[in-house]
């Protein structure tokens, strides 16, 4: 290969973008066979008839940056008719590879990474192109007007200039498609991974009904109108002024359809007040009707809305005037009875139907409600004596990763214009302003601020700023190796859709809320992130759509991480 | 001939979207010259394509050389990788240095092997997390 790396970095911050391959890009999602592939690269430059060369990573888990690595698949010249009504002199290019891509230059369900290459910007010698991210569109379109060399500068790569290679992923299969029985979701609680062990639920029966007992949950969830003992009675649902309530699809980590309530209640005679929420899972198919994650958003939120084949209810209760326990977990049967076991997604559903057979579900509670709300938690299950939990948090209700858009991490009704996303947003902020009032982690409280633009928690007319990336990230600290380019593209790419919800409950130091905290965790986050049995995101339906996203892509190319990145 | 328009018309439409890219600023006569230079390019492509006889893409082709190209490298096990990679950044008196300790590790992860030791890897990782926290509060 000719192109040198070395050196090129510090030139490449200081001059014009004056050549870009647009296609591929960075953060590009391929869903069928890698092997056999055939690569077009499309760009310009603002050098006439100069060859251009399209290079590929030859070994996948090979160093990107280092450009012995990389073979030449094609090559083809740039037009001879300037392109640009004004500014530098365009002269587009297409170039077809001549050689199909193999599988251990692009492994099935990973990684590829492509260069290209040509004299530009008067040059002598030929030197890496430019190249642009999924984000390109976008930032083409917000550009408007401007010369391409300019929108190229502005819109092009942002970690690390022309030496970042494009990096392609491939989505299938996936790491639960690849090996369906050996992956371990919701195994983390409380920062320990319990994976690597199957294990029976019934096996932690007698440990969930003594948190019960420890905690005093009533026994029945309650219906429409008051009878004494029930958990809506308890804790004054049909006495409560101020109870919110929304009715969504969590399309970012569950797959099913959810009936929100939260509201205050008189914790104690001083005047104190707690929060109670429940929340009724939907997500039903077939004859007769059976629970399954995943389905359909439109169709499942239909049955929200009508209240049908209700699965389950999990209830939570904040307390201040608990030393211990302040924060506690309750599920409830669809038909209102007290359950020992809760799936959160397909897999535990299969498990609570064997309950005596070992499974890599963790359907226990509250241990797979830790998973998420308590990272940084401790809580060890006891059959007797108080149970335990502490470092458990209320998180928030992120409705973000573009509220419109197919990766929406809330999805609304787009068919009842009373559970449509703008009367939900304001059922959002209501939902989110008594999360506020439990004393949630900081990172939670400094998200809650920083997303509706807040100094003391939202109120029900605070409004939802979908483009809040913390101020940690929009400008790195001291000791970054990212621009702030590069560090909001990464947060927005990553952590913002697959991490920000579950680390937000953490106080331990791994709360994401910037991006230097981030940083020297990033071969660890590879590791979890490429294949782990006990990977990250930690659920199911996380991680499905992680790896039919372009995050891989983003991840890598911010630190130069190597590996094929596998399922 | 009809293999040959289909892959004109793939590589049209493709080439169509970086014409879009340019969109708003090339109106008119700039834009009929990128539309002719685009299906020029497309036809040139298509006629390499057959020249060449490369098969439309994607395709899964059993021809396909699928031998590496690239000797590849000895793997060594990522509990001990990470482990070593907690050590350095721990010797680290700046953030600037644990930058350093990535950029000289982060190239090395694609030969590392697959995780079997969980435990490891998280007692690795909270090393990383309590020297971070020390070197970034100064203490």
């Amino acid at each position: 290969m000719q192109f040198k790396f070395s050196g090129s970095i510090a030139l490449a911050l200081s001059i014009p973008l004056l050549s870009c391959t647009v296609a591929p890009f960075t953060g590009q999602a391929y869903t069928g066979t890698t092997n056999g592939y055939i690569w077009s690269f499309l760009g310009a430059s603002d050098t006439p008839g100069t060859t251009v060369t399209a290079y590929v990573l030859a070994d996948a888990t090979d160093n990107p940056q280092e450009s012995s690595n990389y073979t030449a698949i094609g090559s083809h010249a740039t037009g001879t008719v300037n392109q640009a009504a004004s500014g530098a002199p365009e002269y587009t290019f297409g170039v077809t590879a001549s050689t199909a891509i193999n599988s251990t230059e692009w492994p099935q369900g990973g990684l590829v990474r492509l260069m290209t290459e040509s004299v530009f910007d008067g040059n002598s010698g030929v030197q890496p192109m430019y190249s642009v991210t999924n984000e390109f569109s976008a930032c083409q379109t917000a550009n408007t007007g401007q010369a391409w060399e300019a929108i190229g500068e502005i819109c092009d790569q942002p970690y690390g200039g022309n030496t970042t290679p494009i990096t392609v992923v491939s989505t299938q299969p996936t790491p639960f498609g690849h090996a369906p029985t050996s992956t371990y979701y919701l195994s983390w609680r409380g920062g320990v991974s319990g994976s690597g062990t199957a294990v029976a639920p019934s096996a932690g029966q007698a440990a969930t009904q003594n948190y019960y007992t420890t905690i005093g949950a009533p026994s029945t969830l309650g219906g429409s109108s008051s009878t004494p003992g029930t958990f809506k009675t308890t804790f004054g649902f049909y006495s409560a002024t101020d109870v919110a309530n929304a009715k969504y699809y969590n399309a970012g980590d569950l797959g099913i359809g959810r009936d929100m309530y939260c509201w205050s209640f008189l914790a104690n005679l001083a005047g104190a007040r707690g929060r109670a929420c429940y929340v009724t899972n939907y997500g039903v198919t077939g004859t007769p009707p059976a629970p399954q994650f995943g389905l359909d958003p439109q169709t499942v939120i239909a049955q929200v809305i009508a209240g049908t084949n209700p699965v389950a209810t999990v209830a939570m209760i904040y307390n201040p005037t608990l030393v211990t326990n302040p924060v506690q977990f309750i599920v409830y049967s669809g038909t209102g009875g007290l359950l020992d076991f809760a799936a959160l997604d397909n897999v535990g559903l299969t498990a609570i139907a064997h309950p005596t057979t070992p499974s890599n579900a963790n359907v226990n509670i509250p241990n797979n409600c830790l998973t998420c709300h308590g990272t940084s938690s401790t809580y060890t299950p006891v059959t007797s004596g108080a149970s335990v939990v502490a470092g458990a948090y209320f998180l928030p209700f992120d409705p973000a990763a573009n509220v419109s858009a197919p990766t929406a991490n809330l999805v609304f009704s787009n068919a009842s214009p009373a559970y449509e996303q703008g009367p939900m947003l304001v059922q959002m902020a209501e939902l989110n302003a008594h999360v506020y009032a439990t004393d949630p982690s900081p990172a939670t409280q400094a998200f809650l601020n920083g997303a509706y633009h807040t100094t003391a928690g939202p109120t029900g007319t605070s409004t939802f700023d979908d483009t809040y990336v913390p101020a940690g990230w929009t400008s790195p600290a001291t000791g970054s190796t990212l621009t702030a380019g590069g560090s909001t593209e990464l947060y927005n790419e990553l952590i913002k859709p697959y991490c920000r919800t579950c680390h937000l409950s953490n106080t331990t130091g791994l709360d994401w809320s910037t991006e230097i905290e981030f940083q020297p965790f990033a071969p660890v986050a590879w590791t979890y992130v490429c294949g782990a049995e006990a990977p990250m995101p930690n659920s199911l339906q996380a991680q499905n759509r992680l790896w039919a996203s372009p995050a891989r892509a983003h991840l890598t190319n911010a630190f130069n991480l190597a590996g094929a990145c596998t399922p | 001939m009809k293999r040959r328009l289909a892959i004109a018309g793939l590589l049209a439409a493709t080439l169509l979207a970086l014409l879009w890219w340019r969109g708003s600023r090339a109106p008119g006569r700039t834009a009929v010259r990128e539309l002719r230079t685009a299906l020029t390019t497309a036809l040139l492509n298509a006629g390499e394509r057959r020249a060449l006889a490369i098969p439309p893409q994607p395709l899964a082709s059993p021809a396909v050389d699928d031998s590496p190209r690239h000797e590849s490298t000895p793997s060594v096990a990522v509990e001990a990788f990470l482990d070593q990679y907690a050590d350095e950044v721990c010797l680290c008196s700046d953030m600037e240095c644990v930058a350093d300790v990535g950029r000289r590790y982060n190239p090395r992860m694609g030969h590392t092997t697959r995780p079997k030791d969980n435990a490891a890897i998280h007692a690795s990782s909270l090393r990383v997390r309590d020297c971070v926290r020390q070197i970034s509060t100064g203490g």
